[in-house]
């Protein structure tokens, strides 16, 4: 599965640890989750689904700026997903001073 | 074979249909208006879903609590349209009269509520239920646009418009 594929590139990146959907404990360091949200699209054919797409999304917390995470994340999701993704969001929150990014992608479910 | 066609009014028509020009920003955001009215009301209904667990102090990772919930009912909808060059442009989700709540007597802004629960925190687990009700509303928000205009485009070219 694709999504495998793009875990897979999200938790090989160094010095941010990613984990599906959230984290018990918040890490140390600079972290981030990513999840699948809802279906996006689907083609039927023959009574079926043929194509579908998941909309999903990864959050990234840093620090501080962290431009090489940040280089990073994207560079998976240009790998995994091609162009369809982008970064929906950047907020700063107050009581924990972290950077949160949220980057929104669509995968194709297979 | 030779066939002719005659037609006749051609000026009337002619007329109506320099109308249809001089009335296209009118109808797109007539048609913007109805697709978005669809989005909004998605939007609303949205906000019943939202999971919700008491608060209980500060933790690792919490869920909305019900005040949080609470300060969006009937705080959604569409704000102002704003035109720039050729496009047309609303915002639709909490709208500016949300303004500010209080909940455990801080002052919050009702927007960053509803971001806070749509994008999640690093303390509070994303619930994406706007960017999902935008997402499935999409299909009939824009078959509504389409009606609309479709349907000031008659009243025009009959006249009554």
């Amino acid at each position: 599965m694709i999504y495998e594929e793009l875990v897979a590139g999200l938790q090989a990146i160094e010095g941010v640890r990613f984990a599906e959907y959230e984290w018990k404990t918040r890490p140390a360091g600079d972290f981030g989750t990513v999840q699948l949200d809802f279906e996006a699209a689907v083609e039927n054919g023959d009574d079926c689904k043929v194509h579908r797409a998941w909309e999903g999304s990864v959050d990234l917390f840093t620090h501080g700026q962290n431009d090489t995470a940040v280089e990073a994340v994207e560079d998976v999701l240009t790998e995994i997903c091609g162009s369809s993704w982008e970064l929906n969001s950047i907020q700063y929150e107050r009581e924990t001073r972290l950077i949160h990014r949220e980057f929104v992608f669509q995968i194709e479910a297979r | 074979m030779a066939m002719t066609m005659k037609t006749e009014g051609l000026a009337e028509l002619s007329s109506r249909i320099s109308r249809l020009a001089d009335k296209a920003e009118l109808v797109a955001k007539k048609s913007l208006f109805k697709g978005a009215g669809v989005v909004a009301d998605a939007f609303g209904q949205a906000v019943s879903s939202i999971k919700t667990e008491p608060f209980q102090g500060k933790k690792d990772m919490r869920l909305p609590s019900p005040e949080e919930k609470g300060a969006l009912v009937g705080r959604t909808g569409i704000a102002v349209f704003k035109g720039t060059g050729s496009e047309i442009n609303t915002l639709i989700g909490v709208t500016e009269a949300g303004g500010y709540t209080y909940i455990g007597g801080r002052k919050v802004a009702v927007r960053e509520i509803a971001r806070s629960i749509n994008s999640g925190t690093s303390f509070m687990q994303k619930q994406p239920v706007f960017r999902r009700a935008a997402s499935k509303a999409k299909t009939s928000a824009t078959q509504e646009m389409i009606r609309e205009a479709d349907e000031i485009f008659e009243e025009i070219i009959n006249g009554s418009g």
